[in-house]
């Protein structure tokens, strides 16, 4: 039938294009001298200077994450959420892919560091 | 409503709560915000192409309102019924370019299109355009875990279709 032929020819290019995206987002290299910036609830609380190796414990609503700031990477080491899915993730060191946890609302990314802010823990 | 009606959709929503609070259970398998096998969109699927679009909405949001008081999580219902509308809307605009044969490409297209809206949906909760960085793999293994129920879909309506003769197909 024709329709099943279009339908299997847009589900290839998807996996095709979605395939290609997350090959290059694998690939990616780190972000030199870059920061992490935390926001809950879609505000950011506080911005890391990835070079500066350090714990940082984040309250929330839903409860408690630890940042941690390790050899130029970020990662949630520890949290209370139900599924575990942020700590889970690991460490990131690059803008392709954010550190998410849903229960908690709380968003960790990487992003490169602007030479006008002061990178510390507000 | 008939009675025979009404019997058969309640038995589906057991069956699609039962599902979805027995895979709620489960800890993710992979580390990745959304990845679900989403097994009780069998049953959602299953109603749409065995008996009809006003009754696939029904079983879908009486299961994911009753499963999100059972599994006592106001967030699930949110994000759940987010994708499964989004998706059992997608897959119901286009029931007509489907057959029974081809229930497993229905199931694909609906994955993807359940991982769309729950990922927009995060967007506006998490109140930040981040994740979106997570579209792509969320693509993949929403056609992924799509083959997978509608090809389970796909043998219960091939098993349906041999003992019940009065299958109707709109």
């Amino acid at each position: 039938m024709k329709s099943t032929k279009i339908w299997m020819a847009l589900i290839l290019a998807v996996v095709v294009i979605a395939g290609a995206v997350v090959f290059w987002q694998q690939q990616a290299p780190d972000e030199e001298g870059g920061v992490a910036v935390v926001s809950v609830d879609g505000k950011e609380i506080m911005r890391l200077n990835l070079n500066e190796d350090g714990e940082y414990p984040v309250k929330t609503d839903g409860g408690t994450n630890t940042i941690t700031v390790k050899d130029g990477s970020v990662a949630v080491s520890d949290a209370d959420c139900p599924d575990q899915v942020c700590v889970k993730t690991g460490a990131i060191s690059n803008n392709t892919k954010p550190i998410v946890c849903l229960p908690h609302k709380l968003v960790v990314e990487v992003q490169a560091a602007s030479s006008d802010i002061d990178v510390t823990a507000q | 409503m008939s009675t025979r009606k009404l019997t058969t959709l309640s038995m589906l929503t057991a069956v699609a709560l039962g599902i979805f609070v027995l895979e709620a259970q489960v800890p993710p398998p992979v580390p990745i915000p959304g990845v679900k096998l989403g097994l009780a969109n069998i049953v959602s699927l299953f109603t749409l192409f065995w008996m009809g679009r006003r009754e696939a909405f029904t079983v879908l949001v009486l299961r994911v309102v009753l499963g999100s008081m059972f599994t006592g999580n106001l967030m699930t219902m949110i994000y759940s019924l987010s994708g499964g509308l989004l998706s059992l809307a997608v897959v119901a605009l286009f029931k007509r370019t489907f057959s029974l044969k081809t229930i497993w490409l229905a199931s694909i297209v609906g994955g993807v299109f359940h991982n769309i809206g729950q990922i927009l949906c995060a967007i506006v909760i998490l109140g930040s355009a981040a994740i979106i960085s997570y579209l792509p793999i969320l693509l993949i293994s929403g056609i992924a875990s799509g083959l997978f129920t509608g090809l389970a879909c796909q043998y219960l309506v091939q098993r349906m279709e041999k003992s019940h003769r009065s299958l109707h197909f709109d």
